[in-house]
């Protein structure tokens, strides 16, 4: 499953950081797994930092 | 909604309306309830945070049910909340418990409130800034990870945490002497007050037990009078947490509990082989504080041991496996993680990619099977893992304290 498709928050694009027009950074997550949140990080650290934008996902483990 | 609840870090009045005085905000005498009542058109209620944090423990949390609560809520400074037989207690002027505030060392360290030796300058957010500056200006040799995780930025509260999680000594150090100031000051409190339990909450109990509790606990039990011969107040760590909303609330190494679950933040990030500024790649993974970071176009070519190993140590996090072999990709995690088993693979034919299988050991769940299949390879040092003088071991499966959380995490680039 595309974490951010499913729950992702606001548009996704994570490339090139400066002003992002393409979403080419994704992950993917199994099915025992639940998936809180997703996503794509921005201040002006991220936009010095790389050419891409990092992705966060927040995953619930199943016991 | 009918109501509003607000907490304030401050000195709030018997009337439940105004704050008196904050420390460390520009409120003198703020009539907070009656601006807040105008502007959004229904009642509001002012408590002190700390009390509301007590309070939220004994209802909901790690104090449910028991007779005498002492919460304290460490973040810049220490809040105190104080709940007795199920009434919040506030003083005959609404200003009591405010633990942070006794003098714990004469003539000591200068306090925001203009005292000088007050507790919380020996065991909070500030304290730890204050022992990390201390250290830097006396001994640099001994603070050089300190200053390397800090990435040019303040040596600060979060700046050591992420060291320590790291494994470096000096802030471990810095974490067991707070501690152990929490613990003498415990056993004050219990002299005075006998709860049944203190709780322990606030931004920077979210380093956990083993940093910070274990250490205060240790100093509770060596200093309490009449040890050995009284009940002795349990000593556990808050369980009512912010909200979970895109892990602001989540920090790494305290895994976060709901319920019977256990969730993980996992970061995935192109990092350009740290071409433009690679301390700003540090700090952004610091302070998104993930458990498991996904690295793309790590460094692989010149000196990329050293690199891929000094951008974790910057990041508070550690090596699992992966790098030049895996064509550029590499896997980061905290110390809270279990790596399990590693693998990397690369070809003509593909963009390699770097398997860790990891698992969240902090969940305790003896008994309950794996829902994973076995281990990929085995971890050997010398040739499975990129890097084996950062690779975290696992202990054997068979130890049932251990738990079974796991997962596997893998990076992968794509053309």
């Amino acid at each position: 499953m595309d974490a951010f498709a499913a729950v992702g928050i606001g548009g996704g694009n994570s490339f090139p950081s400066g002003n992002p027009t393409r979403r080419i950074d994704g992950m993917f997550v199994a099915a025992p797994l639940k998936v809180i949140s997703a996503e794509v990080l921005d201040s002006p650290d991220v936009r010095i930092a790389s050419d891409h934008r990092p992705l966060v996902v927040e995953v619930e483990l199943a016991e | 909604m009918a109501a509003v609840g607000i907490r304030a870090a401050g000195w709030v009045g018997t009337d439940r309306a105004t704050v008196l005085f904050a420390p460390h905000l520009a409120w003198r005498n703020e009539p907070l309830r009656d601006a807040l009542q105008e502007r959004i058109g229904l009642p509001v209620t002012v408590e002190n945070d700390a009390n509301a944090a007590a309070w939220a423990e004994y209802r909901f949390g790690a104090a449910r049910d028991e007779p005498v609560v002492v919460c304290i809520t460490l973040g810049t400074g220490i809040g105190g909340g104080f709940v007795i037989d199920g009434e919040v207690y506030r003083g005959a002027y609404g200003v009591g418990a405010e633990f942070g505030h006794m003098t714990m060392v004469p003539a000591g360290r200068r306090c925001a409130c203009g005292n000088s030796g007050c507790w919380e300058m020996y065991a909070s957010g500030t304290a730890l800034a204050y022992d990390a500056r201390e250290i830097a200006a006396a001994a640099p040799a001994a603070a050089h990870r300190l200053v390397e995780t800090a990435a040019g930025g303040e040596l600060d509260g979060p700046v050591v945490t992420a060291a320590a999680r790291a494994g470096d000594p000096i802030a471990i150090g810095i974490y067991t002497a707070m501690g152990r100031w929490l613990g003498i000051g415990m056993a004050s409190l219990a002299a005075a007050l006998d709860p049944s339990i203190f709780v322990v909450g606030g931004g920077v109990s979210e380093a956990g037990e083993r940093l910070l509790l274990e250490p205060a606990r240790q100093a509770f039990s060596e200093t309490l009078t009449g040890r050995g011969y009284r009940p002795a107040a349990r000593i556990a760590m808050a369980d009512v947490r912010p909200a979970c909303r895109a892990g602001r609330g989540c920090r790494p190494g305290s895994v976060c509990r709901r319920g019977q679950t256990v969730i993980i933040r996992v970061m995935s990030y192109n990092v350009r082989s740290l071409r433009d500024d690679a301390r700003a790649v540090a700090r952004v993974i610091r302070n998104a504080a993930p458990d498991v970071v996904s690295v793309q176009e790590a460094p692989r070519f010149l000196r990329w041991r050293s690199k891929c190993a000094e951008l974790a140590r910057r990041s508070g996090l550690v090596v699992v496996c992966g790098g030049r072999p895996a064509a550029a990709n590499l896997l980061l995690s905290t110390l809270a993680v279990d790596v399990r088993a590693t693998r990397r693979s690369s070809s003509a034919r593909t963009r390699g990619c770097t398997n860790g299988a990891v698992r969240w050991p902090s969940w305790p769940s003896p008994g309950a099977p794996s829902p994973w299949p076995a281990p990929i390879s085995t971890c050997r040092p010398s040739r499975g893992c990129a890097m084996s003088a950062s690779c975290v071991r696992t202990p054997k499966d068979s130890d049932p304290q251990r738990s079974r959380s796991s997962s596997r995490v893998t990076s992968t680039r794509a053309r």
